[in-house]
């Protein structure tokens, strides 16, 4: 999920939407510090969108607010979204050129066609 | 994960071991897999001198088979990001990952390059990562020598069995003499030779035409890779130069000299000169060596036969902005 959200970052400034076929939830241990951090680092409405995409918004609120690091209950499904949420199965969305970028077990193929480079090097 | 981060690294370096590489390496990738040594090498140094793995965010560019991902988890990595080019290594690389139950690994399909270059994606990606490792491949010089000597052997061997059937056809000319006029002899002996001499030239021309064709398609990415390198997307930056996987292609004695001082030292220079153009603070850890256990003072110590330079990037102020610039101008 954390990709994702990086991905989303990669396209022309549109998040790209997530049209998972397959999620899986996978416990991962719990690391407040990491979460708190990972927070200041991510473009935290793409993550929104992409959690409510894949349907693991709950809990999540539109726009952060306070101080997280003393919420423990927000730090929980930031967790949950960023690392337990994966999508194994889907395609990644371009909003702007309608590009699908397909995922299969779990990684998300972003190659460009030989074609399509001259446009992301602008 | 606190008592992963005080691994010892022959510890480590026994549970790479366990790590699935390349079943078919592909060459124009340089897919030499990172042997479990140097990985643990890297990566102990990495934690215990720089403390840049554990509870970090870490990237791993051109991950392969993931032999630096798992090391990097094992010492405590918080998210560590595999980028490859190449779904095949991806593959291995998500079973090696499952092997090893990591969970808080993701794993990208894509060509490093084009997120580089692409200006939107490099700015917002910049501070996602506290480190990069990379084993990357280093394109220029590698496949140019290899190119060089592959061609050469060509020319050697083919000249070799031209004048083996020049001797067998004179034999016969020996004893056809007996019979046969020497005009006709000399007239054979000349076509011989002249057939030899077109083998020959033609067999140049297409060794020539080999390296030449080649010689582009293999460099034509490598002053990209080299601009990746030091990416600005990253706070630190790491990374193996390796030379000795490729080196059992030449033949042996151009190992000590071809090798080492041309291919690695270039490569090294070439790197530290470009940081040095970016205003990145390069520093070379080591040429590491079998007994970096025991100390770090590896730098004096004897070699044994693994050659690896290990340099460590970090942006200074207003280097990165600068690379941004250089890259998207």
């Amino acid at each position: 999920m954390l990709t994702s959200n990086i991905i989303k970052g990669v396209t022309k400034g549109f998040p790209l939407a997530i049209n998972p076929t397959k999620i899986e939830v996978k416990e991962v241990d719990f690391n407040p510090a990491f979460v708190v951090k990972t927070l200041t680092k991510i473009d935290y409405p793409a993550l929104y969108q992409a959690a409510n995409d894949v349907g693991h918004g709950e809990g999540l609120p539109e726009n952060i607010e306070g101080d997280v690091k003393e919420n423990e209950e927000l730090l929980k499904s930031l967790h949950n979204a960023l690392l337990q949420v994966e999508v194994i199965e889907g395609e990644l969305v371009c909003p702007e050129s309608g590009r699908k970028f397909p995922i299969s077990n779990g990684i998300p193929n972003m190659l460009l066609l030989e074609n399509e480079i001259d446009n992301t090097g602008q | 994960m606190a008592k992963a981060c005080t691994m010892k690294r022959k510890e480590l370096e026994g549970y790479l071991q366990d790590v699935d590489v390349f079943e078919k390496p592909k060459v124009l990738l340089e897919q030499y897999p990172t042997t479990p040594h140097i990985a643990a090498c890297m990566l102990h140094t990495i934690s215990s001198t720089f403390d840049d793995l554990s509870g970090k965010s870490v990237a791993d560019l051109g991950v392969g088979c993931g032999i630096l991902t798992i090391g990097a988890e094992m010492l405590g990595a918080s998210y560590i990001l595999g980028v490859d080019v190449d779904e095949d290594a991806l593959a291995v690389c998500a079973n090696n990952l499952e092997e090893f139950e990591m969970t808080n690994v993701d794993l990208l399909n894509a060509d490093v390059r084009q997120i580089a270059r692409c200006e939107d994606m490099s700015s917002r990606l910049s501070g996602h990562f506290d480190t990069v490792v990379m084993n990357p491949p280093f394109g220029t010089k590698h496949n140019q020598v290899v190119v060089v000597v592959v061609a050469a052997a060509v020319v050697v061997v083919v000249i070799v069995v031209a004048a083996v059937v020049v001797v067998v056809v004179v034999v016969v000319v020996v004893v056809v003499v007996v019979v046969v006029v020497v005009v006709v002899v000399v007239v054979v002996v000349v076509v011989v030779a002249a057939l030899v001499v077109v083998v020959v030239v033609v067999v140049v021309v297409a060794a020539a035409a080999v390296a030449v064709v080649l010689y582009p398609i293999l460099n034509s990415s490598a002053f990209e890779r080299n601009i990746v390198l030091v990416h600005p997307l990253f706070e630190a930056y790491i990374y193996a130069v390796q030379v000795e996987q490729w080196q059992h292609k030449l033949p042996k004695k151009n190992i000590r000299t071809k090798g080492k001082k041309s291919s690695h030292v270039y490569i090294l220079k070439h790197i530290l000169k470009k940081a040095q153009t970016w205003g990145v603070e390069a520093t070379v850890l080591a040429e590491l060596r079998y007994d970096l256990a025991n100390s770090f003072k590896f730098h004096k110590k004897k070699s044994v036969d693994i050659e690896v330079d290990f340099v460590r990037l970090v942006h200074t102020e207003g280097s990165r902005q600068r690379l941004l610039q250089m890259l998207h101008s």
